[in-house]
């Protein structure tokens, strides 16, 4: 009893019954016909594919949260586990002050030993205090590496090297390969990263990365909150997948750039080379091509195709931009330099077009804006005010 | 998403939010479909992942995190549906399952979201709770027959066959009308 399908368009298509369950569930003896009929009449596939990309908004139970009550469920989460952590804690204390005691005894006995271990290396390991103008690198033992100056590290056949410049640190093998590393680069700061498949990823200010020593065989994935550009090395079987808070990237070869920081209400991808698919929580997918890029702010997505090298300039020491506002320059080299930066509203959105280079003394970066445009600055204790040029 | 479960080692914050934030919608729209209401499923949801917090050491070999939370959620639900009802004479696997169609595309016209909403959600009308709820559980999570049997509570071989069934069924419906149709035409030829 099949209908004749050879006449159909996409809307008949998708009025079709016996499409419309196919399309809700492509599983055997159904699925069969509609692969063949594509097989057998190719002059449809355009219709078919066009009606399955319709099909594919159809959304059961579509329910969502606001933002607002999303964020709401969590604060009370957070709460709650606050709570029970806190009852949770008082059995904890009075078990360590017991334990804590008979460790003072025993080790008023061992002190001398302590005191003549050798210093350590320019790395520190420790882990109880903060180092938060450090940059620091958490491995999966929890041992956690803290350096002052932007590091490059390196994973390869189950070591992890640390160097800055062509001085290297430290290497260290790695037993847990399948857990995940951490690495904070705090603001003021940048890494650069090899990862065990040979992706490459430079780590801009202000940005915390998690990834495995070692990847999974089916797939690659890793966590960012904050700024990178990767170059992700090519391996159809085993595709790269890049999770922000806000939507995550999968790709299988290809080079680009991520901005999702978790303060900031705009999140974007730029695309180099290849091409990626962005998915965000609610499901919404969209596809990128080269020199496109992707803006993201509370699920709403826009594309425009943009000069490429704007947003990844910063992974060679510059800035460029073209009628980027002032703002925006500033809070970006806010992070990089770690300084806080003011901005009178009037200037604000006063348009730029250039390349700065980001020196290592910040002092030069400023006069170098100061000189080119009619902005003057203000050097405070803890922070620098622009404000437009008196005559 | 082995690697999510393995953050929790660390006692992280961040990698917390960020699998509250990309499960919470799914858990809500699987909640309101077996017929809850939304402040419920709401106090379920903050239950599920409190448990999720304090129990993140036995999720190690935990491989699919989001049939684990619609898992973890149904069953919270039915311990809520319990104290609240007398449930003696109310079955654990008598939940309603509701669907609801949204089209978001906006290429095609409003007549033709119309008519493609209401052919589907004839389509499923026609079929059981569970046959519904399989559905949904297939075509929105996009879950296999062996996690879709977890969730309903029956063997992977009978998860097939419920789907089949449910296929058939709509089938049966949609050869109704086709003769409906062919007859109705008949007639209007013979006149």
């Amino acid at each position: 009893m099949q209908k004749d399908y050879r006449n159909y368009s996409t809307v008949n298509f998708l009025h079709d019954n016996y499409f419309v369950e196919w399309r809700l569930s492509p599983t055997g003896e159904i699925d069969l016909f509609w692969k063949k009929f594509i097989e057998e009449h190719p002059e449809k596939k355009e219709q078919i594919d066009h009606a399955i990309e319709i099909f594919s908004s159809v959304k059961l139970n579509n329910y969502f949260f606001t933002p607002e009550e999303k964020e709401a469920v969590l604060k009370n989460l957070k709460d709650s586990i606050r709570k029970k952590k806190k009852t949770k804690k008082l059995q904890y204390i009075i078990q360590t002050a017991a334990a804590i005691a008979l460790l003072l005894i025993c080790s008023y006995f061992f002190i001398p030993d302590i005191r003549s271990r050798g210093e350590q290396s320019s790395i520190i390991k420790t882990d109880t205090t903060k180092h938060n103008k450090d940059i620091q690198l958490i491995l999966a033992n929890n041992e956690i590496l803290v350096f002052s100056d932007d590091a490059t590290i390196q994973y390869d056949n189950g070591n992890v090297t640390v160097s800055c410049g062509n001085r290297k640190l430290t290497s260290i093998k790695i037993d847990a390969k399948q857990t995940l590393n951490k690495l904070i680069v705090p603001k003021g700061k940048r890494s650069s990263l090899v990862l065990s498949d040979g992706s490459k990823i430079w780590i801009n200010s202000g940005t915390t990365l998690e990834y495995p020593a070692e990847f999974d065989k089916k797939k690659r994935e890793i966590n960012i909150n904050g700024e990178i550009y990767i170059e992700v090395a090519r391996n159809e079987e085993q595709p790269f997948f890049v999770n922000t808070p806000f939507f995550s990237v999968e790709v299988l070869g290809t080079h680009f750039n991520i901005s999702a920081y978790g303060e900031d209400s705009n999140q974007s991808v730029v695309l180099v080379e290849g091409s990626v698919k962005v998915k965000t929580q609610a499901k919404k997918t969209a596809i990128l091509q080269p020199d496109q890029m992707l803006t993201m702010s509370s699920d709403v997505f826009q594309t425009k195709q943009v000069n490429v090298y704007d947003y990844i300039s910063w992974k060679d020491g510059l800035l460029q931009f073209h009628s980027e506002p002032l703002n925006r320059i500033l809070n970006r080299l806010s992070r990089y330099y770690d300084v806080k930066i003011e901005c009178e509203s009037e200037i604000q959105n006063m348009r730029c077009t250039g390349k700065l280079v980001l020196f290592d003394d910040f002092k030069n970066v400023l006069k170098i804006i100061s000189n080119t445009i009619p902005v003057q600055y203000e050097q405070s204790e803890d922070q620098i005010i622009f404000t437009k040029i008196k005559k | 998403m082995k690697l999510f479960s393995q953050q929790f080692h660390a006692r992280d914050e961040f990698a917390y939010t960020c699998l509250y934030n990309q499960y919470a919608d799914t858990l809500l729209a699987y909640g309101i479909g077996l017929g809850f209401e939304k402040e419920t499923v709401k106090d379920a949801i903050h239950d599920v992942f409190l448990k999720l917090y304090f129990n993140r050491e036995s999720l190690k070999d935990i491989d699919n995190l989001k049939f684990y939370l619609l898992r973890m959620l149904k069953n919270r639900l039915l311990d809520i549906l319990k104290t609240t009802v007398d449930t003696s004479d109310i079955g654990i696997q008598e939940l309603n399952f509701s669907i609801t169609t949204t089209i978001l595309d906006e290429l095609i016209g409003d007549e033709e979201r119309l008519a493609l909403q209401n052919k589907i959600e004839k389509l499923l009308s026609c079929l059981t709770d569970r046959q519904r709820e399989a559905i949904y559980l297939r075509y929105m999570q996009e879950m296999s027959y062996d996690e879709i049997a977890g969730l309903l509570k029956m063997t992977p071989q009978a998860t097939r066959k419920l789907i089949f069934r449910a296929m058939e069924r709509m089938r049966e419906l949609d050869l109704v009308l086709f003769y409906f149709f062919y007859i109705f035409i008949f007639f209007i030829s013979k006149r």
